[in-house]
């Protein structure tokens, strides 16, 4: 018998900040704020990878197992600052394919 | 009516954040909004505001939240302010309050600071599942502090939705936002309830959704002038028949 491989899910988030984003500032705070929520072990289970980030329009994507979708929206939702002003992060879609949420993207440019 | 209440959210000082709030509850994905004021009266540019909000398609509610130190002191307010507002809040700072408040009808949210949720006990559940009141957990309290103090939330607020749930007292799930960066989506607020407080997936859905919506309704339904009493309405006035 062969072991089920487990069901990715890709997280695209928008930020809303009062400073000017930078894509390595962005990905510190979001995995330190998983290991203040989560601790070190926890979040290493949850499987998170940066897929990416655009600062200029404050889109970012993120990977992880389908079972941890529930606490990396919890996690993101518990950021309140980035670059030393207040930001908010919001998760706007979850999808199984990265396709999806790329032609998302493009149907919601004007 | 359905979709998603944000049941707390500080009313807006001037008609531009009103503006950029609905504005952003909209493009969050709420239908309904509860502005809240601390203790006072009635905005005056109230009617202004509810303007903007419903020309972002987003339905506005007023809300107080009171915050008094004594029993006899909340039965003053209740009485003054009842029939002013959609929401009434109260902040239990002391037992005195908290007991009060849980037994009283006219009461729907109870709310309780960081390191006050021990108040909510079993006597307190007791007492609110005969009235109408349901157990708020806005997420300002939880971003407002940190460390221990954050550490003792996460397991007082888990421990408040278990009972609670146990004796079938809604759970309400809120931004408590003063700004637009207080803000969250529904379904992150539900997710901060499921994976954080600990509730069930779908009651922690219905936390931002059905719940407040029925407190909404039930509370406009009785500030309406058809309303006679729980069960009875107004159908045809003198002349109609």
């Amino acid at each position: 018998m062969g072991t089920v491989k487990p069901r990715k899910r890709y997280l695209l988030f928008h930020v809303e900040a009062e400073k000017q984003l930078h894509e390595k500032n962005v990905k510190e705070a979001v995995f330190s704020g998983f290991q203040r929520l989560f601790g070190e072990v926890e979040a290493g289970r949850l499987g998170i990878r940066w897929v990416g980030f655009k600062p200029e329009e404050r889109w970012g994507i993120l990977l992880c197992s389908q079972e941890a979708v529930v606490k990396v929206r919890a996690a993101l939702a518990l950021l309140t600052s980035l670059e030393g002003g207040k930001a908010r992060f919001s998760t706007v879609r979850v999808s199984g394919t990265l396709k999806s949420l790329r032609e998302f993207l493009r149907e919601r440019k004007p | 009516m359905g979709g998603f209440v944000d049941l707390q959210v500080a009313f807006p000082e001037s008609l531009e954040k009103a503006e950029s709030l609905a504005f952003h509850l909209r493009k969050l994905g709420f239908k309904a909004v509860a502005l809240t004021v601390q203790n006072g009266g009635k905005p005056e540019n109230l009617e202004e505001v509810k303007e903007v909000f419903s020309r972002h398609r987003v339905e506005a509610a007023l809300r107080v939240n009171l915050s008094p130190e004594t029993s006899g002191r909340l039965l003053k307010d209740l009485r003054r302010l009842r029939g002013l507002f959609e929401i009434i809040g109260v902040i239990c700072c002391n037992k005195q309050v908290a007991r009060q408040a849980a037994k009283d009808h006219r009461v729907d949210l109870l709310l309780f600071p960081p390191g006050k949720l021990r108040l909510f006990d079993r006597a307190e559940v007791e007492l609110a599942s005969g009235s109408e009141a349901a157990l708020e957990l806005p997420l300002s309290s939880l971003l407002d502090v940190s460390g221990r103090q954050r550490l003792t939330y996460f397991w007082e607020a888990a421990r408040a939705s278990r009972l609670a749930l146990k004796r079938n007292i809604p759970v309400v799930l809120t931004s408590g936002a003063k700004d637009l960066y207080g803000l969250r989506a529904p379904r992150d607020l539900a997710a901060v309830g499921e994976a954080v407080y600990g509730l069930p997936s779908q009651a922690a859905l219905a936390s931002v959704s059905k719940v407040p919506w029925r407190i909404l309704e039930r509370n406009r339904e009785k500030l309406s002038q058809d309303f006679v009493e729980v069960g009875i309405r107004l159908v045809r006035r003198n002349g109609d028949c």
